[in-house]
């Protein structure tokens, strides 16, 4: 489910990213129909999905995934938390996906929502995740 | 140990580690180096009265990894200690220590105890928020960690492109180039970063690194260290993946480089091996050894260091690796591990407080015993470790300690007007295309 489908922006934010990124909106679809909360940031770059659902040992989940598309024929699936420090600007990576085709098999998104779900959980790595991403991420 | 009385830079004394009103004072208070000890190992939450984002420099996860913490400097009698503590790692969020923000000064709070204990925060350097003339943030291009400035010259480490990769286990470089730095830093951008930090920060160091460059690793720094040593003029320290090409050593001295580390990390084999994948099959552990051995017979006594993480593997193998490395003349860089955010060692639990205290009564000693110079080089402050000169603080009250500390106090008087010279720009006439020696030699 996504929790914050009735905010403002998000919906409007959902549909622009979605006509633009197919993937996003096929993750979004996922996202919806999953048990596991997730909520979208209505700013930024690219659509970002929030995990909600709460770890298993109490503490709260900080896994983001970040889908867009720096230039034609490519679309990044980015994984990383955000500081817990309010002021910073960092982000802590956890790799990426540099996908070359429009769509991704429902499995695919589904291991990555999974992923996000677990905190990024080192045994829920998704297939083919590059640890390593060197890619110029906006915010 | 009693606490040391503490001192804040501008001079003004402070009172020992004092205690909120109300509470008792109690041996469990701890000096600024068993602090910054338990600040490694437990971390640190930050209450919301603080207001760092106009107070602290901002936290950047660059190069392994070890400098994603909040930089606080801990006021003390005998010397400033800098630390990087965790902030953003899971047992950070339980640690006992808070920041907290009262009437304008910080005060890292112990919860067990409610003891506090009076620290500054480091402000940001005015260069952090500026572009160099490509238009590069200069934060991406290095970034100070303590009172040096480092500086990851590299587009990240081979050993993460490797497949499957051969990352080090505790390590996080490959997951920051691109998303928190630059990839490759441009020559140019490095020597405006460098001639910032000097000017505007007073750094005297500048520290250049490099994962993994498939034995390139000596040839792709020298153009670096010949900019900054000629058009900067400050000391200059490498960290690379060890060669055995040692001739190539001979050429980054004539270069000017200054010192070298080298990031062994564990002492066991076993660890190394299980721990280290790329390390132990692209390089050798021996390979670090023989570099070490070599540079530190170059540069003489406390040039040069090895660079061990303690808290993973058995204590006597850290004991043992001081013990090297400190009987060859190198100093000890001991890191205490931390479970980096990202890394394949995040779940593992950060080390035991008791059991660094070991380690670094070790290091104290053991510098003490082979007459290693400890805090010589001027305003040399590295935050991401206890420094050996930290450890002075844990040294016992006796005359041997009382010697060693009369000794290194003239040894940094008479160093005062070579380090001088060392920090001007030189003209240096060695080409930075690293060329093996002739056939005489």
């Amino acid at each position: 489910m996504i929790s914050n489908h009735a905010q403002p922006g998000v919906a409007e934010k959902l549909r622009v990213e979605a006509e633009v990124h197919p993937i996003a909106g096929a993750v979004a679809a996922a996202a919806v129909a999953s048990a596991d909360p997730f909520e979208i940031e209505s700013m930024g770059a690219g659509l970002e999905f929030v995990a909600r659902a709460p770890l298993a040992n109490g503490l709260a989940n900080r896994a983001r995934m970040k889908i867009l598309s720096p230039k034609p024929g490519h679309t990044l699936v980015f994984f990383f938390k955000r500081s817990l420090v309010p002021y910073s600007r960092d982000r802590y990576s956890y790799g990426g996906l540099d996908l070359h085709t429009p769509s991704a098999e429902p499995q695919e998104i589904a291991a990555w929502l999974d992923f996000l779900t677990s905190g990024f959980h080192p045994d829920k790595r998704p297939d083919y995740l590059r640890r390593a991403f060197p890619y110029e991420i906006p915010e | 140990m009693p606490a040391e009385g503490q001192k804040v830079a501008n001079g003004r004394l402070y009172p020992p580690p004092t205690t909120a009103p109300g509470t008792i004072r109690d041996r469990t208070q701890l000096n600024p180096c068993e602090l910054e000890i338990d600040l490694f190992c437990k971390g640190l939450r930050i209450d919301p009265s603080c207001s760092l984002e106009a107070d602290a420099r901002f936290i950047s996860r660059t190069r392994a990894g070890l400098g994603s913490g909040l930089e606080l400097v801990i006021p003390g009698s005998i010397k400033d200690v800098w630390v990087n503590v965790p902030v953003e790692e899971d047992f950070a969020q339980q640690s006992c220590y808070v920041l907290v923000r009262d009437q304008g000064e910080y005060w890292v709070k112990d919860t067990r105890l409610d003891h506090r204990y009076a620290v500054r925060i480091p402000p940001e350097p005015g260069w952090y928020t500026r572009e160099t003339r490509r238009g590069t943030p200069m934060h991406k291009v290095g970034v100070l960690q303590g009172t040096y400035l480092g500086i990851y010259t590299s587009n990240s480490c081979g050993f993460w492109y490797h497949s499957p990769p051969v990352n080090c286990r505790f390590c996080a470089t490959g997951l920051n180039v691109g998303v928190n730095e630059a990839g490759r830093k441009n020559i140019d951008d490095v020597v405006e970063v460098a001639r910032a930090a000097k000017e505007e920060s007073g750094a005297t160091f500048v520290h250049l690194n490099s994962g993994y460059q498939t034995d390139r690793d000596l040839d792709e720094a020298a153009p670096y260290v010949k900019a900054v040593k000629s058009r900067v003029g400050t000391l200059v320290g490498l960290q690379l993946i060890p060669t055995l090409d040692l001739w190539k050593y001979d050429r980054l001295i004539d270069l000017g480089a200054d010192h070298f580390s080298f990031c062994y990390e564990f002492h066991n084999p076993e660890y190394f091996a299980r721990f280290l994948p790329g390390k132990e099959g692209l390089v050798g552990q021996l390979s670090f050894f023989r570099a070490l051995e070599y540079t530190v017979k170059k540069l003489g006594k406390g040039s040069c260091s090895g660079e061990i993480i303690a808290g993973v593997e058995p204590l006597e193998d850290t004991l043992r690796a001081i013990d090297y490395i400190t009987g060859i003349g190198a100093f000890p860089t001991v890191c205490i591990f931390r479970p980096t955010i990202g890394s394949d060692m995040e779940q593992w639990p950060s080390p035991r407080f008791e059991d660094m205290l070991v380690v670094f009564r070790h290091v104290y000693e053991a510098c003490r015993r082979n007459h290693i110079p400890i805090d010589v080089t001027p305003n040399i402050e590295v935050s991401l470790i206890v420094q050996p000169g930290d450890t002075r603080y844990l040294a016992p009250k006796n005359l041997q300690s009382s010697t060693y500390h009369a000794e290194m106090a003239l040894a940094r008087w008479l160093a005062r007007p070579y380090f001088a010279w060392k920090m001007r720009p030189k003209n240096i006439t060695a080409s930075e295309t690293l060329t093996p020696p002739g056939p005489r030699g």
